[in-house]
């Protein structure tokens, strides 16, 4: 099945752009353009179906992209946000990850590279790059945290901590449950309880939460 | 003859007074239109600052963008032909050096953090790209929030400030520490303290001297602060702002 993208940008070159080249891939499918936030929402809003991962830029006129996310984490949760922005500063991917972005890319990012991290978010609800995972971590213990309350004391069991760390280092789902030798459903049943006891509201959550509360331990 | 000696001379020196006083009205009319050319010199600059980084963000890096995709189509169509690969390389590299470029250019002249996310954030990201260099070490710790701070406007000259008097301990007083903070004491004021290890300097040909020293002076008083300054020869730098906030 196409992974169904919508793309959001002010420069109608540069949509008309990325959709040719992501075409010209197999199984990706652009079924929204959009030239502002609140176009965006429109056309979702709009649309038969849902477009499963979206192409953000950050500064549109009307509605910019910091706005637009925070509004389809609420009504649309399912779609998975990658922001493609020039604004690449530490203020900035953290916001839009705490936001609940599933990945952040450099305007002068590669289509190959662009392609992939489409390909590895749908798959694995997330996929930061060297320099946003650094930026994550630079950002541990740092006061720009508000969602992570850290007086709530972390209550999981170690099979939970165990799944936590396997998201972490980028497993899917049934690659967890291979090397926990345990079957997707558990491994389900262990992400939704992480996700209410963590109180993240999705992977990208997860993986940004237990990076900075140190409760795994990446190489 | 002694008495019309006695007017002439108070008369003269009456006169000589008035001209006196004229003189120093006339010196400080001049002194004040100064400031105020110098303080709106400063707001052009501004303006054009944010109206240059806007259109190399907005008009070259974006057209940059569409090069960028357009070449790697061009790159996907014609990657069985090997001969010319040396080629595409060559041109991706220069696509994204210009990108970087137009990208740097356009945040020096005016720091998208500032505007998106304020001044707390934008020092950070600002002395966190002056540690880079290795030339210095910064702290940089502050007890107040983004809220405190009035208007953008404030925020905007604070943060000027701080680039002018870092560039200033970096580049004439070879500065090894810098410290910064930035406290707000009570509901009344928030002070900035800046501090540097360098040479320091002589306080009177600064002050006579220092263009960039006024525009300092001016951009305080824009925002209606106060400030004093400790330095001297072999002393280092200090300087303190304290901006009154309006309760209201």
């Amino acid at each position: 099945m196409d992974i169904l993208i919508a793309i959001a940008d002010d420069e109608a070159l540069f949509r008309r752009g990325m959709r040719l080249i992501l075409e010209d891939y197999s199984g990706l499918k652009v079924i929204i353009e959009a030239e502002n936030g609140q176009h965006l929402l429109d056309c979702i809003r709009a649309s038969d179906e849902l477009p499963d991962v979206l192409l953000l830029d950050l500064k549109m006129p009307l509605m910019g992209g910091i706005e637009a996310a925070e509004i389809i984490r609420r009504e649309f949760p399912s779609i998975l946000i990658v922001v493609i922005s020039s604004h690449f500063s530490k203020a900035f991917i953290i916001n839009m990850i705490e936001i609940g972005a599933s990945a952040y890319l450099g305007k002068n990012t590669a289509p190959d590279e662009v392609v992939e991290t489409i390909r590895m978010v749908r798959e694995k609800g997330f996929y930061y790059n060297t320099e946003v995972m650094g930026i994550i971590r630079e950002n541990i213990m740092s006061p720009m945290q508000t969602r992570a309350n850290r007086e709530q004391i972390i209550d999981i069991t170690n099979r939970e901590k165990e799944v936590l760390q396997l998201i972490c280092e980028e497993c899917t789902t049934q690659e967890i449950a291979d090397r926990l030798f345990i079957s997707v459903r558990t491994v389900d049943g262990h992400r939704n309880n992480l996700l209410s006891k963590l109180g993240c509201r999705n992977t990208a959550g997860l993986v940004v939460y237990a990076l900075q509360n140190g409760l795994v331990n990446l190489k | 003859m002694i008495a019309l000696a006695l007017v002439m001379i108070s008369y003269s020196s009456r006169a000589q007074r008035r001209i006196l006083t004229q003189r120093m009205e006339n010196q400080a009319a001049e002194l004040r239109h100064q400031q105020e050319l110098l303080q709106r010199n400063l707001l052009v600059q501004e303006e054009e600052r944010q109206r240059i980084a806007a259109q190399l963000h907005d008009d070259i890096g974006s057209k940059l963008g569409v090069l960028h995709l357009a070449f790697h189509r061009l790159r996907r169509a014609d990657r069985t032909e090997k001969s010319t690969e040396p080629m595409y390389e060559e041109i991706n590299t220069l696509i994204s050096n210009a990108l970087e470029t137009t990208r740097r250019i356009s945040h020096e002249l005016l720091p998208p953090t500032l505007e998106d996310f304020g001044l707390l954030e934008a020092l950070s990201e600002f002395f966190e790209s002056v540690r880079k260099t290795g030339a210095v070490s910064v702290h940089f710790d502050h007890n107040v929030a983004r809220s405190d701070f009035p208007n953008p406007a404030t925020e905007l000259h604070l943060f000027r400030i701080v680039q002018e008097l870092t560039s200033n301990s970096l580049k004439y007083a070879s500065a090894h520490n810098i410290s910064v903070h930035l406290t707000k004491a009570d509901d009344n004021a928030i002070q900035l303290h800046y501090r540097d290890d360098g040479n320091g300097f002589d306080q009177e040909t600064m002050i006579s001297k220092g263009l960039g020293f006024r525009n300092l002076q001016n951009r305080t008083k824009m925002i209606g602060a106060e400030f004093q300054v400790r330095t001297a020869p072999g002393q280092g730098f200090e300087m303190n702002i304290t901006l009154p906030l309006s309760r209201s």
